[in-house]
């Protein structure tokens, strides 16, 4: 048990260096599903770039 | 051919592969390099078995529409990662990967458990397989949304080929291979093609389609270039009232 566990968080450790990024990456997508659903679909792409782009500047400036 | 993807694998098996090698060639010198190959190979083969049962079994029973949703996320997840650490040893927060002190540091290690030929294979082995495996990420994920497998494969066994050679040329860690300029450019080729899969998965409708990743290629270097001269200049000014 223990053991599947030590390797579910290398998985983990693979594609999450700060949880806040990666939540945030989240929220970015899930903002572009409510734009893309409300008609905006072009938006919808530049609502992801602009939530990354902000949110790599939050993690970095706060580390 | 896929040449951003090509690119993109090439640049990250080479940096991952420098990184491998600095652990191979530490083995090398304390045990010998029996051990140290020994590890390596079986290392290689169980990676490219992954590879070869993940892709076949990826690309066959999961519809390529949810493939690209779920590899645009973990790549986007995986892009933003290298990118946070690259923008954090260009502003000076993180120190650069110095591959001359990852090989003493190793040796330091490999030398308090000399004589046991098992553990130092067991470090090549370790080694060769971790880094591997972030290659093996970016060969499945790219190769099968890009549905450019030839592409990933063939970038990132053109970085294995330049590693190994030069490694086997120089004997030693390659320090001037400008690691941490390559890892900055994966970070944006990985983050941009994340958001451009995952977006087009969500019902983004991109301008000129697969133009728009040379675009977000672009923004993100932007946006990069912008953080890290903002903490650049914030801590200068720290260091002026300090």
């Amino acid at each position: 048990m223990l053991h599947d566990m030590k390797w579910l968080k290398e998985v983990y450790d693979l594609f999450v260096d700060d949880p806040k990024l990666s939540l945030l990456v989240f929220v970015a997508l899930a903002v572009a599903v409510i734009v893309a659903r409300a008609g905006a679909k072009t938006a919808a792409g530049l609502a992801i770039f602009l939530i990354v782009a902000a949110s790599l500047w939050f993690s970095t400036r706060h580390d | 051919m896929d040449w951003y993807v090509l690119v993109a694998a090439f640049l990250a098996s080479s940096v991952e592969f420098v990184e491998a090698l600095t652990i191979v060639l530490a083995v090398g010198t304390v045990e010998g390099y029996r051990p140290a190959l020994r590890g390596t190979f079986l290392a290689v083969i169980v990676l490219a078995a992954l590879t070869a049962v993940l892709g076949v079994g990826v690309l066959h029973y999961i519809p390529i529409n949810i493939l690209r949703g779920i590899i645009g996320v973990l790549l986007l997840l995986f892009g933003v990662k290298w990118l946070r650490k690259a923008i954090l040893r260009f502003a000076g927060k993180k120190a650069l990967h110095d591959e001359a002190q990852a090989f003493e540091r190793e040796v330091g290690k490999l030398k308090q458990n000399q004589g046991n030929k098992f553990a130092a294979q067991a470090t090549a082995f370790n080694g060769v397989f971790l880094e591997g495996l972030e290659v093996v990420v970016i060969v499945l994920t790219m190769g099968s949304a890009a549905r450019a497998y030839p592409s990933a494969i063939i970038g990132s066994a053109i970085g294995l080929a330049f590693v190994l050679s030069a490694g086997l040329a120089l004997k030693a860690p390659l320090s001037r291979v400008p690691e941490n300029v390559m890892k900055f450019v994966v970070g944006i080729m990985l983050t941009s093609f994340g958001s451009f899969w995952a977006g087009e998965s969500l019902g983004v409708v991109w301008p000129g389609h697969e133009a728009s990743i040379l675009i977000l290629i672009v923004g993100y270097l932007a946006a990069t270039w912008l953080i890290v001269s903002s903490i650049r200049r914030r801590d200068a000014a720290r260091h002026e009232v300090a």
